[in-house]
Formats: structure tokens, sequence, C-alpha cells
């Protein structure tokens, strides 16, 4: 399974590192200005990543007639979905993470702030993976990654929301109860997610 | 409410029931609608007193306030009824909410527009971050996904329970994304114009032309429901025809 | 006319108008709409119904 994704890591490796330096060039180099979108820009570019291998995961397996396996063992969907999440964030999200450090210096962010950000991004991605896996579980008779991405920003809003005013706002006072919200919507569409993602495939094929 | 009410609201997913119900609903909602607003703004608009504050723009408040409401609730009536299609299957419940998503979003361009224009001359600038606009702003981009999601599936079967779950998550998340922005920013925005907090309202002479044209919208959505809910029936039962056509031949 | 309402008159009056030609538009659209589908569906219905019977 990770070694069949490995192209679709390639993917997302390089649409990151791609809208990250589009951040970088778009502030033409002013470094006040790049100072103030990196955190936000971290974002978006790995949220754009997300987005873009999502229906490498649900769509393939859909065709290929994993999923009417799945739905014939006595495994419970909503179990396999949660684990199937699980290791997209883990193929997707964690390699990014990985490279983040270098990208983050080079978009002139402080040493000393770098592993409160990580640490913020490590505990917002899982959401945009869970959230994603959910909606493109509702479009499986619609493959165009199109669509998919049209109606997946609207869910990522909450996330992203947050997630930036985290990072933008390391050192506020009443930042712990960012933290703590932040943390509550990962969890939040942790358990929601399998639940509706398994809810949506047993629509599709009743 | 009594079983037996319960029972006679589940008797309108039968389409027959539905028109015959709407013979009613929509003359009676057309001619509210058409008093209430007529009268509602032209009293608002040339016999209120201009406010102390805000001058003459006060007045925009008659357009701009009912129509958010409007917009909000449409999506709250969306949602209500893609429960309906989710749980008891009666496809009428889905093409209303498939019926209702324009109406939703026109609402909330007029709310964005008479918003800014309102904003151009009170605060001197079309658009701000401030957190109820930017839920209006996100509000919008839920009908856009839901209306988009219709077309891109075009057949009823595929697209029911798609859109309906997309319609139900979406209230879920758009609430989320409210709290948080409000959660972010508090805002240059006034507070909530209706209340029940006595104090906090509104003064009087603006309070009735308001209520006035609030019911006139309102009664102006069931309206528009209702009719765009019949058009989909038919275009419903064409396809139904059509197929039956085809089978026969 | 502009000076209806004081200095924003353009403001109110530009709202209003967009407003009531944006509704306007909505209710045409919907009204023919129904018109259409209403007209086409009594089409359909006899077109099924005369060879069938």
């Amino acid at each position: 399974m990770v070694l069949r994704s490995g192209s679709h890591l390639l993917i997302a490796f390089t649409f990151f590192f791609f809208f990250s330096v589009l951040f970088a060039l778009s502030t033409l180099g002013t470094e006040t200005l790049l100072h103030l979108i990196a955190p936000s820009g971290i974002w978006i570019s790995l949220l754009i990543s997300v987005l873009l291998t999502l229906n490498k995961i649900i769509h393939q397996e859909f065709e290929n007639g994993s999923t009417d396996f799945y739905l014939l063992s006595d495994f419970p969907l909503e179990i396999i979905l949660f684990f199937k999440t699980i290791v997209h964030w883990i193929t997707v999200a964690i390699p990014i993470l990985l490279i983040m450090p270098f990208i983050m210096i080079a978009l002139q962010i402080e040493l000393e702030k770098l592993f409160v950000l990580l640490t913020i991004i490590f505990i917002g991605s899982p959401a945009l993976s869970f959230v994603g896996i959910m909606i493109s579980c509702l479009t499986l008779s619609n493959n165009s990654s199109f669509l998919i991405t049209t109606i997946t920003i609207p869910f990522y809003f909450p996330t992203l929301l947050l997630g930036i005013y985290c990072t933008n706002n390391t050192d506020l006072d009443n930042m712990s109860l960012a933290y703590v919200l932040l943390s509550l919507n990962t969890l939040f569409t942790i358990t929601i997610s399998p639940f509706i993602s398994a809810y949506a495939v047993k629509l599709h094929y009743s | 409410m009594s079983p037996k009410l319960i029972d006679t609201f589940w008797e309108f997913s039968n389409p027959t029931k539905f028109k015959r119900l709407a013979r009613y609903v929509i003359p009676l909602s057309a001619g509210i609608a058409l008093t209430c607003i007529v009268v509602g703004l032209i009293w608002g608009l040339f016999y209120t007193e201009p406010d102390y504050k805000q001058m003459e723009t006060v007045k925009i408040i008659f357009l701009h306030v009912p129509a958010a409401f409007v917009a909000i609730n449409t999506y709250l009536v969306m949602t209500i009824a893609s429960l309906i299609w989710l749980i008891r299957r009666h496809y009428i419940s889905l093409l209303a909410a498939k019926a209702a998503a324009p109406i939703g979003f026109m609402m909330t361009i007029i709310t964005i527009i008479t918003g800014s224009l309102w904003g151009s001359s009170t605060w001197g600038t079309f658009w701000v971050w401030d957190p109820r606009l930017t839920s209006f702003a996100i509000l919008l981009c839920f009908y856009l996904g839901y209306i988009v999601l219709w077309s891109a599936l075009n057949k009823l079967e595929t697209a029911s329970n798609v859109t309906s779950l997309f319609c139900i998550l979406g209230s879920i998340f758009a609430l989320l994304s409210r709290y948080i922005v409000f959660f972010i920013d508090q805002g240059l925005h006034q507070g909530p114009t209706l209340s029940l907090d006595e104090e906090k309202n509104i003064d009087n002479s603006y309070y009735f032309p308001l209520i006035l044209s609030l019911i006139g919208f309102s009664a102006l959505s069931i309206y528009l429901l209702f009719i765009r809910t019949i058009t989909e029936i038919n275009i419903h039962r064409i396809s139904l025809v059509e197929k039956r056509g085809e089978s026969g031949a | 006319m502009l000076e209806l309402f004081g200095n924003y008159s353009f403001v109110i009056i530009s709202s209003y108008l967009i407003s009531i030609i944006l509704v306007l538009v909505l209710i045409l659209q919907s009204l023919l709409s129904k018109l259409v589908s209403e007209r086409k569906l009594k089409e359909r219905e006899e077109n099924v119904e005369k060879p069938g019977r």
C-alpha cells in the first residue's frame, strides 16, 4: 500500500514545494511581507497537496473493485475507512511535515518558532485528511478531481481558520484556548468522518 | 404535536396532495408577500425618520435584514428537507431542497450587495473581513457548492444522496466556521437587529416596517419555494415519462 | 430625485433597485421554468398515451 502510493507522494511533495515557492515569489522577496504570510502560505500549500492526492485513495479502489470486497467482508467499513485515512495522512502529511522545516527556513521563519509551528500543523493536519476522505466518499459516482476539489474547499474553512490563527499568533496569551479548539476540531473530524464516509459508500451501493 | 397532525404532514409527500396544498399556498403567500413587501418598503423608505448616527442609510435595513434572515433560514429548510429525504425517502423533500438552493443563493447575494453599499457609506469600505461578513461569504460558498454538485451529477438517482449529505454536513461545517470566525475576531458590524431582549431592540419607528418586510420576504421565499418545487416535480415526471416511453417502444 | 434621501440617496436607491431587480429575475425565472415544464409534461404524456392505448 505504502509502496504503491509512492507516485502520489511525489505529486504531493511537488505541489507542496511549488506552492511554497509561489507564495515566496508572490511577495517579490519583500521580507516583511513574507514574514506575515509565510505560515498561511504553508497551510495553504499543505491543504492543496492533500486535496490533490485525495481522489487517488477512494476512487482508485472503487474502480478496481476493492470497495465491493470491503463491503462483502465482515469487517466494519467504518474501521477500514478509518485506517485508510490514517494511511493517507501518514503517507501524505507526515512526509511533507518532515521536509517542512527546510521550507520554513527558506520562508524566513525564525528558528525558535519552528518547533511550535510544526506542532500546530501536526495537530491540525489530520483534520485535512479526514474531511477530505469524507467528501471524496460522497462523490463516488463522479470521479473528476475538479468536482472533489471544488466541493471540499468549503469544508476546510474551520481547520484552515483555526490553524492559521494558531500559527500567526504564537506569542499571544490566550493561545491555549485556540490550541484546544484546534485539537477539538481534529478530534471532531476524526470521530464523524469514518461513520459518514461509510454511510455514503453504503448509500451508493444500496 | 398530536400524532394526527404529524400524519397529515406526511401526507404531503404525495405529489398530488402536495399540488393540492400548493394551490392554496401559492396565491396566499403571493398576496402576503406582495402587500407586506410593498407596504413595508414604502413605509420604510418614505415614512421613517433618518437615524441620528447613520443618517438616511439606515433605510437599507429594510432590505438587508430580511434578505439575510431568508438566506440563513433557506439553508435550514434545505437541511431539514435533506434529512427527511435521507430518513423517510420522500422525493418531494429532496426536490424541495434542490428548489430552495437558488432562492437562498440569490438572497445571500442581495444581502451582500445591500450590505456592502451600506458599508460603503457608513464604514467607508465596501467589504471588510469582519466575522458577520465572513460568515456570509462562507454561506455563499456552501450554496455554490450545493448548486455545483447538482449540476455536476444531473441524474436524480446519483445526485440525491450526495447532495443531501453535502447539505447536512455543510450546515454543520458552516456553523463551525461561523463560531470560529467569531472566536478569532469581534468585528465592526453592529449586534443582532432583532432580539427578544426589549432594551437591545431597535426603535419602534423602524421596528414595524422591518417586521412587515421580514414577513413579506419570508412569504416571498415560501411562494418561490412552492413554485420551484412544482417545477422540479414536473421535470422529474418528464424524465419518468420519457423512460416509460423508451421501454414501451 | 437624487436628492430625495440626502447625501446618501445614490446608495439607497441603487441598493433598492438592485435588490428589486434580482428578486424579479428570480421570480420570472421560476415562473417561466414552471410554465415550460408544465407544457413539456403535457406534451410528453399525450405522446406516450396515444400510441399506448
